[in-house]
């Protein structure tokens, strides 16, 4: 069996150990690690790769019928890992400067974190299999019912989850871009 | 819901997405790169170049200085667009921004010079944890990183900065010049301690207790060249000897120490044997004096004189350095000779209180309370004993009262002299001999009336002083013949007490044996008249003998022994 919430504690482990590194990085540079520089560069890259990661693995085993990689419940632990690390690691990049479109991006990141924390207890409502699939009628017009809102508030919520990610998604490439034209690829 | 497309593909989705690149595309529209700048620009003014007179004076055109990566020209191209003093240092190699590239260093202009910073921040950073100093030939290492630019680059001067040690630190040189100029033959950038320098390469090697030194200790007043190398240079101070022993201390000391000095003391006048080696060389060297030391006995030794002054001063003729004792002191040089267990036991046996002059010889000087004799046999105990042992004692016990003789020679002294008391023991033989008296004491107690000493048996009792003279063949008889058993018992004198009337005589003639017998003669020698109312006269039969007439037994006669009948008026003569 699982532990429970097992997917946050090795969060938790991950951001204290990414932590560690980026303290003992600001000491060795005294100075805070800049967005421009290898390990701020390292942040950002691996970071937004787990964003990826977080967003496409997971739709795509979600609504996959032909490949069954492994059962849902632990893909959605593993969205939640990484969109916990990911978006952690993406913070530490920004070198707690907020200026500009890389700043938005930043924002848009924290409010799809916090948005998809909610989610994840809004998804739960609904019982499932360990595939995801919904589970069948309910007898009980009481339990229909609570699960009839329960739907409804989960897909309200994919309305306002989906597009903050394609906007952070998007605004988060044309910084790429921007970082590569202006900065990376200049000689 | 479609489960077949990929779920952040839906119209919301893509609407959000459109709208994000629309509002970026507009803003750049009409904004230009302002959304892309990490940072505010340096506004620091300098002298007006191409229009600006800092770098935020550009404005928002982030073309000014940001090439497209596609096309021909660098970012640094277009630094140099404006910084054409910059560029031409590039073109001369004696130049610091020449010396960077040149050293294998390919350096961008914002590796020190970064922007974006904000308005206020410096735009030329050469912090040495940043900063390729190295790229100049000389690394920042140790207190160089830690020290001010301008402390090496005096007047702002980058570009003709010597490299060499002397150029900065001769100020700070505390060998004034005598050990050269490179400080880094023996000092490192982290310190001028500790320092490095190889002692080995010098004249003078440092060992044993020269090693853990400090420089200062030689190298007084930071002088390196010509330090004299004698030993006295530095230890003249330390010369306990005062200097009697000469300057050379390496004649005996090592620098492992000045102790243990290997002093060769064979070598001295005074060799060291025995106990004399391990003695500390203070101990006879007092005050440091090592010329000169007295080396007769009495000079260390006459507080150890034991003998207080009354033997000679000259220790060694009866000691030697392997200890006082066993000392090797002849006694028999002097009138008292050591033999048998005088040779054994300690001097201070006699020379109890270490009086070793003028002691007693005699014996009882020593041996007064020995004397078990008090006196008795005066003082010379050598008359009878010897020094082997107090016994076997050789007394001449014919000196005394009391002569032995016979089997009293051999007895132990104890037989007589019970109690160890020799004086005063009982000369009668009775003292000693009343257990042994066979006669329970019916003779007295003066055995030697009969007895003597060569032994009990024979004694020569003279039985005639008794009341028995022994006549005839009494006297060849064995005394226990008449005094049967153990004791010589008081057999009676009568005749009948050994001798029982015959039957012959028939109770005729009673036990008076003597009446007719004698002691030489058992044969009756009887000339008196015939017993028996014959009155004598009857018959003259003097030369008849009784068993002529009573030929077995006196009572009854018979005359036909010698006559023919027994009628008396027969024969007549015959």
């Amino acid at each position: 069996m699982l532990r429970k919430n097992k997917e946050l504690w090795l969060s938790l482990v991950a951001a204290l150990v990414i932590t560690g590194i980026y303290g003992f990085v600001a000491l060795e540079l005294r100075a805070v690690p800049a967005a421009s520089g290898f390990f701020g560069h390292l942040l950002g890259v691996l970071g937004f790769i787990l964003m990826l990661m977080t967003e496409v693995l997971y739709s795509l085993r979600k609504r996959s019928r032909m490949a069954r990689w492994g059962r849902m419940a632990d893909w959605l632990q593993f969205h939640i890992f990484t969109g916990l690390v990911g978006p952690y690691m993406v913070l530490l990049h920004t070198s707690w400067k907020f200026n500009g479109l890389a700043g938005a991006v930043t924002l848009l990141t924290v409010i799809i974190v916090v948005s998809g924390f909610i989610g994840r207890y809004i998804y739960t409502r609904i019982p499932r299999t360990m595939d995801g699939l919904e589970l069948g009628e309910y007898a009980s017009p009481q339990k229909e019912a609570a699960l009839a809102r329960a739907r409804l508030l989960l897909s309200l919520w994919h309305a306002i989850h989906i597009p903050i990610g394609m906007a952070l998604f998007v605004a988060a490439f044309i910084h790429i871009g921007a970082a590569l034209y202006y900065a990376t690829l200049l000689h | 819901m479609n489960h077949t497309r990929l779920g952040f593909l839906t119209p919301s989705g893509l609407l959000a997405a459109g709208l994000t690149v629309l509002v970026i595309v507009v803003i750049g529209v009409w904004q230009g790169g302002v959304i892309f700048n990490p940072g505010a620009l340096n506004a620091q003014a300098g002298d007006p170049l191409s229009g600006a007179t800092s770098h935020a004076g550009i404005g928002g055109l982030c073309s000014a200085c940001h090439a497209p990566f596609w096309g021909p020209d660098w970012m640094a191209d277009r630094c140099m667009d404006c910084h054409a003093e910059i560029a031409a240092q590039l073109a001369d190699a004696q130049s610091l921004h020449n010396s960077l590239l040149n050293n294998g260093f390919p350096m961008n202009c914002w590796d020190c010079h970064p922007e974006h910073r904000g308005a206020l921040e410096r735009l030329s950073i050469f912090e040495p944890a940043y900063f390729p100093h190295l790229g100049f030939g000389f690394p920042l290492l140790g207190g160089h990183a830690e020290a001010a630019c301008l402390s090496c680059h005096v007047g702002q001067d980058y570009i003709h900065t010597p490299a060499d040690c002397a150029s900065c630190h001769a100020k700070e040189d505390i060998h004034n010049g005598e050990l050269g100029a490179d400080c880094s033959t023996c000092h490192t950038p982290d310190g001028w301690k500790p320092s490095t320098f190889d002692h080995t390469t010098a004249i003078f090697q440092l060992t044993g207790k020269h090693i853990p030194v400090a420089c200062a200790d030689c190298h007084t007043d930071n002088r390196f060249k010509g330090v004299p190398t004698a030993c006295a240079a530095c230890h003249a101070k330390d010369d306990v000897h005062d200097g009697v022993l000469g300057a050379e201390c390496s004649t005996c000391h090592t620098t492992d120490g000045w102790k243990p000095s290997t002093f060769d003391h064979t070598t001295a006048i005074f060799q060291l044997t025995g106990k004399h080696i391990p003695v500390a060389c203070a101990d006879c060297h007092t005050d440091k004096l090592f010329k000169g030391t007295p080396t007769d006995c009495a000079s260390c030794h006459t507080k150890d004189d034991v003998h207080l002054g009354q033997l000679s001063s000259n220790c060694k003729e009866c000691h030697t350095t392997a200890g006082w004792i066993p000392s090797t002191f002849d006694h028999n040089t002097t009138a008292f000779k050591l033999d048998g267990r005088h040779g054994a036991i300690s001097c201070a046996s006699c020379h109890s209180s270490k009086t070793f002059v003028g002691l007693p010889t005699g014996c009882n000087g020593c041996h007064a309370n020995d004397d078990p004799h008090n006196a008795r046999f005066g003082n010379d105990c050598g008359a009878c004993h010897s020094t082997t042992a107090w016994r076997p004692a050789s007394f001449d016990h014919n000196l005394s009262a009391f002569k032995l003789t016979g089997k009293h020679v051999n007895v132990s002294c104890e037989s007589c002299h019970s109690n160890g008391i020799l004086s005063g023991a009982p000369t009668s033989c009775g003292a000693c001999h009343a257990g042994d008296d066979a006669h329970g004491g019916r003779f007295g107690s003066n055995c030697d009336a009969c007895h003597s000493t060569s032994g009990w048996s024979p004694a020569t009792f003279d039985h005639n002083l008794s009341g028995f003279l022994l006549t005839g063949a009494h006297a060849g008889l064995s005394c226990d013949r008449c005094h049967t058993g153990s004791v010589l018992s008081s057999p009676p004198t009568a005749c009948e007490g050994c001798h029982a009337e015959p039957s012959y005589h028939a109770g005729v003639f009673g036990t008076n044996c003597g009446q007719c017998h004698n002691t030489s003669n058992w044969s009756a020698s009887w000339s008196g008249p015939h017993p028996g109312g014959c009155d004598g006269n009857c018959i003259n039969h003097e030369n008849a003998t009784c068993r002529d007439c009573h030929p077995s037994t006196l009572a009854a006669a018979t005359c036909t022994s010698c006559h023919d009948s027994d009628n008396p008026g027969d024969g007549g003569d015959d």
